[in-house]
């Protein structure tokens, strides 16, 4: 594009400077330990589980997996404790592995950021042995069933089919209307992009206008930027793709996902992060057919791009190579992203439900336990395969309403109508599903959401009791009565 | 690579060797910015990955489009569109002269791109003369976003190694990693001054320290008084007290006082009353005539 001088010798310094941050972190993280020189992979190949995947590749991958490494104390003692646990990963309970980045305090954060930010307050581990590491090798567990998925319980209400309306189109081009000529005329027809201001209707709160000298708020932009991504939904259509993949079920795609939900915890990364990782998944998956094998890979793959997208610092590809408990080696690894990153056409804009969410409780001033709680809702629904096709807007708005029903408020209010577009009606089908997903008691070995969200930090949102679907709608006077009837019809149609 | 010809080099990006090309069918000449993955351990390069996720969604005449994403299991090839050269080659060119119409006209075009990526949700972070196209028709385009992001509302904390020295914000030189828009709106004051200056850069510091004096000797040293918060960033230290300059007509001795007015707005050390990019289209320099 343009040749650089030396004036651009300046970034290179600053991408050098900004790799070295990295380096400092881990130093800090293991104290006792000199920063080591990359040595996660000596992890990945001392597990049986390695082994076990080798077998089933005709042991092609040996050679691949078995490098020297230099070893060094820190290694060791984690190899160690690895190797304690080995059996534990074929009797499908976790791995109690101290996890590698997780005994240390905040470090993608300074606790000051994370007040201001709301939402990145992860758990840290009470006692460090307690903290299950993501260093299970997960397939094994895909031999269950689907129908071993839920244990008990609600069953009455299943799933429904792929509901999406929405089209297959092209991506949304944001081609510009205005003179593209740079005549001296060109301050004449200055186009003021937004001529009219939006303004809310009487009774609703102008947040934006709460918070102009809150720069971290950018509220100049946000209206535009929140009707740019609700547009933008509809060029992101998920496909139900379950009946074309002969290879995995519904129970292995939780599976993943709650091992990505583990690996989010593990790794500190941002909800977003982990939202945009399950897109990237369900987005592979409807346009490829994968093998069983491979799944966690993908799993991989999808969190290793998100990760470079979204996050300052992300892990390094030792470091999910790790995760993977060895199963796949570098190689296999990079192949997947770069077939990922192909097969969604190099496209991360998803509009993710998880920043509706926020936006929505901001502007209506919801206390952060009750955003929590419907952060915690939606975290849940990434598990469940039946919600892919919804839309990210509704399911915030969905699982906001579900958090306000829960803790006995009235739900819907015309503020919350305003920002997010929809009255309850419009929503309300979804709602109902999030909430049945609540009421189904999974396997013990899904466990992610609920656990951490059981937490202190997480105001222990996951503790409070659910309610049943007529609770959901009873005494929402948002709702016509005609409504309710036709959707209490459609419950019980069910 | 069939699709393209691969003419001569033209430059290293961020990542990767930019050369210029040719399209076999349409003879059209384009860029392309060839990102090699076998020397890179870590997969895809997150600052290409980036550049090519959030470029897929701005299209837009003032931000450098990408045609297409060339693959093979070596290296990712990134066509954009061809501009004839940069603002840093055009400054060299003018041997001190420019028309102030052009000021004018290249000052717009880059806060309309910039108004776009910001109500797009992205920030650009590095912008500087280098990363600035033009063509033939006068035509201005940002381009290099190896270190853009899309920005999550509210903003979180996000790295403070970012932008060029000399058109880093005096915010995050105090080690801010809470930032938005305004980052971006620092640099365009920067680069502001030094197009009406036919290409003399404003703040030419040699490090962190002396970038921060030079700002402040210009603007006056911040005080809480005048922006509250500023000796709680990470890497705040005092400065000696400097007061603000009043000659700004020798800052800028050809920008009309409408301009100058515009300039101050966008070079104000307090990130939260630097003007955004939408209000400084609407102001009187360019709607005035």
């Amino acid at each position: 594009m343009c040749s650089r001088t030396t004036r651009s010798q300046n970034k290179s310094v600053d991408l050098v400077k900004e790799t070295n941050a990295y380096g400092k972190r881990k130093a800090d993280e293991n104290e006792d330990v000199k920063p080591p020189k990359r040595s996660r992979a000596v992890l990945g190949n001392i597990t049986n589980a390695a082994s076990e995947t080798e077998v089933r590749r005709n042991g092609v991958r040996n050679d691949q997996i078995v490098k020297p490494v230099p070893v060094e104390p820190n290694a060791l003692d984690l190899a160690a404790k690895k190797k304690v646990s080995q059996k534990s990963v074929f009797t499908n309970t976790n791995l109690q592995v101290v996890p590698l980045r997780a005994p240390k305090v905040m470090t993608r954060a300074a606790a000051r950021a994370r007040a201001v930010q709301e939402t990145a307050v992860i758990p840290k581990p009470a006692a460090k042995t307690e903290k299950v590491a993501p260093t299970r090798r997960i397939s094994n567990e895909f031999e269950k069933t689907d129908e071993s998925l839920y244990l008990s319980a609600h069953e009455d209400f299943p799933t429904s089919k792929g509901r999406s309306s929405l089209k297959s189109s092209k991506r949304l081009s944001h081609a510009s209307t205005v003179d593209s000529s740079i005549s001296d005329t060109f301050y004449e027809t200055v186009i003021d992009p937004h001529p009219v201001e939006q303004k809310p209707p009487i009774g609703v709160i102008d947040f934006d206008k709460q918070t102009p000298n809150d720069p971290y708020e950018v509220s100049e932009y946000t209206m535009d930027i929140f009707k740019y991504l609700k547009e933008r939904e509809k060029y992101y259509p998920m496909v139900p793709y379950m009946d074309k993949q002969p290879h995995i079920t519904k129970w292995m795609r939780m599976l993943v996902v709650d091992w990505m939900v583990e690996v989010q915890e593990t790794f500190e990364l941002n909800h977003e992060t982990l939202y945009l990782a399950v897109k990237v998944l369900d987005s592979y998956l409807g346009q490829k057919v994968i093998l069983k094998d491979n799944l966690q890979l993908l799993g991989a793959a999808a969190l290793f791009i998100s990760c470079k997208f979204d996050e300052r610092v992300p892990p390094m590809i030792d470091d999910f190579l790790f995760i993977c408990d060895g199963a796949y080696d570098q190689a296999e690894l990079k192949a997947m992203e770069l077939d990922v990153f192909k097969t969604i056409n190099y496209d991360l804009g998803f509009p993710l439900s998880y920043r509706f969410v926020r936006r929505y409780a901001k502007c209506a001033f919801i206390s952060l336990p009750i955003l929590t709680l419907a952060r915690f809702v939606l975290e849940h629904s990434l598990m469940d395969y039946e919600t892919i096709t919804f839309s990210d807007s509704k399911m915030a708005s969905a699982a906001l309403f579900i958090a306000l029903r829960m803790v006995g408020k009235p739900g819907w209010s015309p503020t919350l109508e305003y920002y997010s577009g929809y009255n309850v009606e419009e929503f309300i089908d979804i709602a109902l599903k999030l909430n049945a997903g609540l009421h189904r008691k999974l396997s013990d070995n899904i466990k992610h959401v609920r656990n951490k969200y059981s937490h202190k930090l997480f105001h222990e949102v996951a503790k409070i009791p659910l309610l049943t679907k007529e609770e959901l709608l009873e005494g929402n006077e948002l709702l016509s009565s005609q409504k309710r009837a036709s959707v209490i019809n459609f419950c019980q149609a069910l | 690579m069939q699709k393209y010809e691969k003419l001569e080099k033209i430059g290293e990006g961020t990542y990767g060797t930019v050369f210029k090309g040719k399209n076999r069918d349409t003879l059209e000449i384009v860029a392309l910015k060839r990102v090699r993955l076998d020397e890179d351990d870590e997969g895809v390069p997150s600052s290409a990955l980036r550049e090519i996720c959030l470029l897929k969604e701005l299209k837009h005449k003032n931000i450098v489009r990408l045609y297409d994403v060339l693959h093979s299991d070596k290296k990712l090839t990134l066509v954009f569109e061809h501009c004839d050269q940069d603002l840093k080659k055009y400054f060299d060119s003018l041997n001190g002269d420019i028309d102030m119409d052009v000021v004018k006209s290249f000052m717009y075009q880059l806060l309309r791109g910039l108004a776009f990526c910001h109500s797009h949700n992205v920030l650009h972070r590095d912008l500087k003369p280098q990363n600035l196209l033009i063509n033939k028709n006068g035509e201005l385009k940002l381009a290099d976003f190896g270190l853009a992001r899309a920005f999550g509302i509210p903003v979180k904390c996000y790295s403070a190694e970012v932008v060029t020295l000399w058109y880093r914000p005096p915010d995050v030189l105090f080690g801010a990693k809470l930032y938005t828009t305004s980052i971006d709106m620092w640099s365009a004051g920067c680069i502001f001054t030094e197009l009406a200056n036919a290409g003399r850069p404003l703040f030419p510091g040699s490090d962190v320290d002396d970038q921060l004096k030079r700002i402040f000797k210009l603007l006056g040293t911040p005080t809480e008084d005048t922006w509250p918060g500023v000796s709680q960033l990470a890497d705040y230290k005092p400065f000696p007290l400097y007061h603000p300059t009043t000659a700004w007509s020798q800052v800028v001795p050809r920008l009309n006082s409408k301009g100058r007015d515009l300039l101050q707005k966008l070079l104000v050390c307090r990130p939260t009353l630097r003007m955004n990019a939408e209000q400084a289209m609407t102001h009187p320099y360019f709607t005035d005539n």
